[in-house]
């Protein structure tokens, strides 16, 4: 948790940072059509974002910071998602959806109870049903093309 | 009147009745997973009715989208995620209302809502259609771009704590909206070198992503759902005639609410999405208790529900007036009418008016079939998400999701969109940018820009292009909207703090 945090001075910085990043991406040869409205709003956006910024030193609110819950779980469990979505390119949707939830479950389980490997595999046979319903209903009865991989 | 009472008689078919139950089961199903629109259950549903007479296949799709706009209340107050984009203010009030152990009070008040929203906009479309499609066609790029603006001042109620950062919020949606291929130019903008980018940001992606996986990342902090410590109130407050009773005490909330979904149906391009935003907005601003909306007020949870279904049945009276879709499922509905050789605009009122009566009837059947399919649906869904432990229901809201964000467009770039945008949606929260503005900033942009754009063509005679957007008396008319919404809530404080003076005085 970070305590008393400035928080008109870190979303100011952010949304400068933002509006700099939209515009210098602004190609140069790109038409007037295309540019008219972002172009304003790029200026709209630094405008609101330098307001913010001054109000940070005249009269700043100030919050905590990742103030509900454990911080490192939400880090793990983002760690997890991401890793969730890089597993599908490379495992396949079925197979990295099943290690996906089940390494999940058994990470955020971690916080109100042990996990004996017997529940644990109860645990992973619950997952695979689950996974194949969504998958047979996105597959088969949506015609979805889910991600196939190294099996399937 | 004979067409009319043969039009009843064509819905007495028992096979009528059991499609209309069907299609609404299916599309509250589909409404309440996040990421599954009612244009995708319109879709997959689209060719089963080809091989359907033309009533049974347009009872069909009507049923299914009349529940899928009101499935998405469910995700919105369990699990504090929109199931679609008609139900984001939804989730304003009654997630909190789930939070304080009155889940099953809330969805019984949605349901009723969207029934009486549905049948609402059943009975505009049966008796307002001419003249609601000539205004319809008074909208030009001037009057959108107003009626964006319109939309903008419903940030300084959608932001939490700060109003700038709210505009700071509603800013970075509109600039997510520009990337990708600019729609009037046709070229590609703020890709920053990655060709994934080209496709832009979809508006339902980020709102999956802006409102789901903060809401998961919650509960992976707090080791609990939010819902789960909660002591859950009786049955009582759910039952379905105290709810009736609950939602027809504020008669004008839920007249002015069903209006503003009417008014927005008929604008092309703007469907629930908008509506259930503008009816919150004014609901918010028309109570005698402003500030304790996001609490879990009942009213603000009528106007969301309401207005929302009003555009079901509001948004096909430019669809069967002038053939103009109002809003994406009207279109494939508009596939299925072409296909049986039925074209928008009198004929269909007349040469097919058996057909035609009884379609837009089988939609008010399907918002009657929404209470007892919603309040039997709703206990099992509810019953499901207060019973499952947190840490499968993080990751199975997260399956659901992650499928829901690929199945939009079979891209696994939107997938790692999602996931970024919910991640930096996280993480603006913690600083008081909320998602909502976001959002509402990223629906808006792209209508503020084909408005603007459009109109400085247009005025391109002129010296000043810019005079286009003071043109004609309709956008007179929504500048005038415009500032008596931004001005209110200064003119509301001011009135509030004399009131108060006078109070202290006495």
């Amino acid at each position: 948790m970070i305590k008393n945090a400035n928080s008109d001075l870190i979303a100011g910085v952010f949304g400068l940072l933002l509006s700099a990043a939209f515009w210098f991406s602004i190609d140069k040869e790109i038409g007037r059509l295309s540019v008219m409205f972002p172009r304003a709003m790029v200026i709209i956006m630094a405008l609101i974002s330098v307001i913010i910024f001054l109000r940070g030193f005249i009269k700043a609110e100030r919050s905590d910071l990742f103030a509900e819950g454990n911080p490192r779980r939400v880090l793990v469990t983002g760690l997890l998602f991401f890793g969730w979505y890089f597993a599908i390119t490379v495992l396949g949707f079925f197979v990295a959806s099943v290690l996906a939830i089940s390494s999940l479950a058994y990470y955020l389980s971690l916080s109100s109870r042990r996990v004996s490997v017997k529940v644990f595999s109860g645990w992973v046979l619950i997952v695979f049903c689950e996974v194949l319903f969504f998958y047979l209903i996105f597959s088969r009865l949506l015609h979805v093309p889910l991600p196939e991989g190294m099996f399937f | 009147m004979a067409t009319f009472e043969q039009a009843l008689l064509q819905l007495m078919d028992p096979i009528v009745i059991l499609i209309i139950f069907g299609g609404v089961s299916a599309g509250l199903f589909v409404g309440a997973m996040p990421g599954l629109t009612a244009t995708m259950a319109l879709a997959v549903l689209l060719p089963f009715t080809f091989t359907m007479p033309a009533l049974l296949g347009l009872v069909a799709l009507g049923a299914v989208y009349m529940g899928a706009i009101y499935g998405g209340a469910f995700a919105a107050i369990l699990v504090n995620t929109p199931g679609t984009p008609s139900s984001i203010a939804t989730a304003f009030e009654g997630y909190p209302l789930a939070k304080q152990g009155r889940a099953l009070e809330a969805i019984s008040v949605a349901t009723v809502a969207s029934a009486i929203g549905g049948i609402a906009g059943v009975l505009f479309l049966l008796f307002l259609s001419p003249p609601l499609a000539k205004l319809s066609l008074r909208f030009g790029p001037a009057e959108y771009f107003w009626v964006a603006m319109l939309g903008v001042t419903l940030i300084a109620t959608l932001s939490e704590g700060s109003l700038l950062k709210g505009l700071l919020g509603g800013a970075i949606g509109m600039m997510l909206g520009t990337m990708g291929v600019a729609p009037i130019g046709g070229e590609t903008r703020f890709t920053f070198g990655m060709p994934v980018m080209q496709g832009g940001v979809e508006m339902i992606v980020a709102l999956i992503g802006l409102f789901v996986l903060p809401e998961l990342y919650n509960m992976a902090a707090q080791g609990r759902t939010s819902l789960g410590a909660v002591a859950v109130d009786s049955k009582a407050k759910a039952a379905f005639w105290h709810t009736v009773r609950v939602v027809l005490s504020k008669p004008g909330n839920l007249i002015r609410s069903c209006l503003i979904g009417e008014v927005v149906a008929i604008i092309p391009g703007a469907g629930g999405n908008i509506a259930n935003l503008v009816a919150y907005n004014e609901a918010k601003r028309a109570s005698r208790n402003p500030e304790r909306f996001g609490t879990g007020v009942i009213e603000g949870l009528v106007a969301s529900e309401s207005s929302n279904n009003v555009t079901v049945a509001g948004s096909m009276v430019p669809l069967l007036t002038l053939g103009i879709p109002g809003a994406p499922p009207d279109a494939v509905i508009l596939g299925v009418m072409l296909l049986h050789g039925l074209r928008p605009g009198i004929e269909l009122f007349t040469t097919s008016g058996v057909l035609t009566y009884a379609f837009i009837i089988s939609m008010g059947l399907a918002a009657i079939a929404m209470v007892p399919v919603g309040i039997l649906g709703g206990r099992i869904i509810y019953r499901i998400i207060f019973r499952t432990p947190y840490y499968f229901l993080v990751p199975t809201i997260g399956l659901a999701t992650i499928l829901g964000t690929y199945a939009l467009r079979n891209s696994s770039s939107d997938v790692l969109i999602m996931l970024i945008l919910g991640t930096a949606g996280y993480l603006l929260k913690q600083v008081g940018i909320g998602a909502a503005p976001i959002v509402l900033g990223l629906i808006l942009g792209t209508i503020a820009e084909v408005g603007y754009v459009q109109a400085m063509l247009g005025g391109a005679v002129y010296r000043f292009p810019v005079i286009r957007l003071f043109e004609n008396s309709l956008s007179w008319i929504l500048i005038a909207m415009v500032a008596f919404s931004a001005a209110w809530p200064l003119v509301s404080a001011l009135l509030r703090r004399r009131r108060r003076r006078g109070e202290g005085a006495l």
